[in-house]
């Protein structure tokens, strides 16, 4: 962790390292200067994610807004003081959703328009065992009323598309050559090592070790697109309906 | 497709804090400092009370919708959290802190009965029903009422439940299915033991909605005053059912009865909505008065209505509030025989706001007065109101009066 005394350290800082995350306490109202650095941080690296520190003696709830507005990923209440559980989890949600962002610019995806939004949310939920439900209330519906907005768009369904938005998300790490199937199936919670390089056969018809030699995260991509297309293809049959010519 | 993984996004789409009145971004703010933290929890833990305080005017506000959940709890907390982001508008935040409450409690907790959670779950849920119907997800919201109950079906009634039920029943009042509305709401009220009196009164009120649509106005006033009676004095929900009961009685063509329920509800009136709503109903029932032919039951007091309107019209009013308030103030001017120019521009005021917020059905009622008032500047004698001497219709109505409209009358005089 590098703790920086002012914005031009901070930007020094990020121009040398990647990987990294901004902790930002929220101003006051009167402190002006402050938002306006951030603000001109923010524009500056819009895609490293923030962490709003909010202090009720502190920090102005319009500045909090203000922060939200130019993007911040998580806000941790520092009163009485920042508890290093929620610390810890906003910095694991905040890196969970750099891996999504960089792994949709990475696998540069040629998707249905009506399936991009499921699926970057179920990208950004992908570090843990991802529920229906959950990924329901990512996109406001319940999950029985997201059953059949896929079934009704011709998508397929959630829980396909979590499937592959795990695995996705473990094919990022796969490209990472100092891990091993096994490590990448203990830090996603998969059940096991041998579950997730059957997953990836399943999925990709690929062994997980060609998958590796190729770039996995890509091979999947491609994998799913194909895959995607015939789920669609084939939606778009059931629901043509009967084929009689309408002449007599 | 709307998704909001985190209060992140939220935040990102949120109106920009600039724009918003200082309480509106204190509110909002605090809302987002609740739910971030929230979010971050393991474990169920009752919100920061600081943060609680910035939203205290707002709490404070709510009706109180659970009997058997202790306000203390943090549950219980939690869930007027959520309730204050619906109250503010940001239904969206409102379910994302649903969804965590409810993501937390489905971890089993030792100190806490399965039957409590379930309960809690229950109530997330029906919350999360309302949500969607109150934005016109019809579909989701059933799901979201179905799954309360599924979670629920062998656990004796408390709030979950009915709130499941009455929820299914409002969604089928939006819908207009009216048999449903009756079968759901007959449900919470056949419940032995009864279910607590806030989820009585929610099914009377729905029941009130069913007969009047049928017609039956009595049996709607019936129901009405039956949920009257379980409200707690003081209470908001009391003055709504008083103007409910006014416009009842208005149906029913007592208009004596009518202005007394109205001008019992503009006494107790507290929040502007209603005020607006006891003015308009007073003049509206004047004006069906008069154009029923008889005569005008205290011309004083319309003057009286009318000066409170046009001090309400020059105030910031919700648009549909703004629109009533000037069809009132039009349709009272012709009553009194005011200038035609004075009636015109309050015509003309709601019918650029009803056409502004697409309000169709109060478009509807400006082209009306409109047509009144070219009768009136005309001399058209077939739309002017003849007088019929008010005495004898007045003598029977005391005479045959339903006790129920005889209660009304009662009301303003306590």
């Amino acid at each position: 962790m590098h703790i920086t005394a002012n914005a031009l350290d901070a930007v020094d800082f990020l121009q040398s390292s990647i990987d990294t995350c901004i902790v930002f306490p929220v101003p006051a109202d009167a402190d002006v200067d402050a938002l306006t650095r951030f603000l001109q941080l923010r524009s500056q690296y819009p895609n490293v994610p923030v962490i709003a520190l909010y202090s009720a003696s502190r920090s102005s709830c319009r500045a909090t807004l203000q922060l939200g507005a130019a993007g911040v990923g998580q806000i941790v209440n520092a009163e009485p003081m920042v508890r290093a559980g929620d610390l810890q989890t906003a910095l694991v949600r905040c890196h969970g959703d750099g891996i999504a962002i960089r792994l949709w610019r990475h696998c540069d995806f040629e998707l249905p328009e009506r399936l991009i939004p499921v699926l970057k949310a179920a990208l950004r939920l992908a570090h843990q065992p991802l529920t229906v439900d959950r990924l329901g209330s990512a996109t406001g519906m319940h999950q029985r009323t997201l059953r059949k907005y896929c079934a009704q768009e011709g998508l397929p369904s959630p829980q396909w598309i979590i499937g592959w938005a795990r695995l996705l998300v473990a094919g990022y790490y796969l490209d990472e050559p100092g891990r091993t199937v096994a490590q990448v199936a203990e830090v996603l919670a998969f059940p096991s090592a041998c579950a997730l390089r059957n997953q990836l056969r399943r999925y990709s018809s690929v062994a997980s070790r060609a998958l590796r030699a190729a770039g996995t995260a890509r091979m999947l991509a491609r994998a799913m697109e194909q895959a995607v297309a015939g789920s669609v293809a084939l939606a778009a049959a059931r629901f043509r309906g009967p084929s009689h010519n309408a002449d007599p | 497709m709307d998704v909001i993984v985190g209060v992140g996004d939220w935040l990102a789409c949120a109106p920009l804090a600039r724009s918003l009145e200082p309480g509106s971004a204190r509110h909002r703010g605090a809302l987002a400092v609740l739910a971030s933290t929230l979010h971050l929890q393991r474990h169920l833990e009752s919100p920061a009370p600081t943060l609680l305080e910035q939203l205290r005017d707002i709490l404070a506000m709510l009706p109180v919708q659970l009997a058997h959940l202790e306000p203390t709890m943090a549950v219980a907390q939690w869930l007027s959290v959520a309730a204050a982001a619906e109250f503010v508008g940001e239904g969206r935040l409102a379910q994302l802190v649903l969804d965590d409450v409810r993501a937390r409690l489905a971890s089993p907790d030792v100190g806490v009965p399965a039957v409590d959670r379930q309960e809690w779950i229950a109530i997330c849920w029906t919350r999360r029903g309302r949500l969607s119907r109150i934005a016109g997800h019809h579909e989701d919201a059933r799901e979201c009422y179905r799954e309360a109950i599924r979670g629920i079906r062998a656990l004796p009634w408390r709030d979950g439940r009915p709130l499941a039920e009455l929820g299914l029943s409002a969604l089928a009042a939006s819908q207009g299915n009216f048999p449903a509305v009756a079968r759901h709401a007959k449900a919470v009220l056949r419940v032995r033991p009864p279910v607590a009196a806030v989820h009585q009164v929610a099914a009377h009120q729905l029941m009130a909605l069913v007969r009047k649509r049928a017609g039956h106005h009595l049996d709607a006033l019936l129901h009405a005053w039956a949920a009257f009676d379980l409200v707690p004095q003081g209470d908001v929900r009391a003055v709504e059912l008083m103007l409910s009961m006014a416009e009842i009685a208005v149906d029913l063509a007592d208009w004596d009865a009518a202005d007394h329920g109205f001008a019992a509800a503009f006494r107790l009136a507290g929040p502007v909505r209603l005020r607006v709503s006891a003015l308009v109903g007073a003049v509206d029932a004047q004006t069906r008065r008069s154009y029923a032919g008889e005569s005008r039951a205290n011309s004083a007091q319309l003057k009286t209505y009318l000066r409170e309107l046009a001090r309400l019209a020059a105030t910031d009013l919700a648009p549909r509030d703004a629109v009533r308030v000037r069809l009132a103030l039009a349709n009272g001017a012709i009553l009194v025989g005011g200038p035609a120019d004075q009636v015109t521009t309050q015509l003309d005021e709601a019918a650029a706001l009803a056409t502004r917020f697409q309000l169709y059905e109060h478009q509807f009622r400006v082209d009306e007065s409109r047509a009144r008032l070219r009768a009136m500047t005309t001399n058209d004698h077939r739309e002017r109101p003849t007088r019929v001497a008010a005495g004898i219709a007045g003598a029977s109505k005391a005479v045959s009066r339903h006790p129920a409209l005889s209660r009304l009358l009662a009301l303003s005089s306590r």
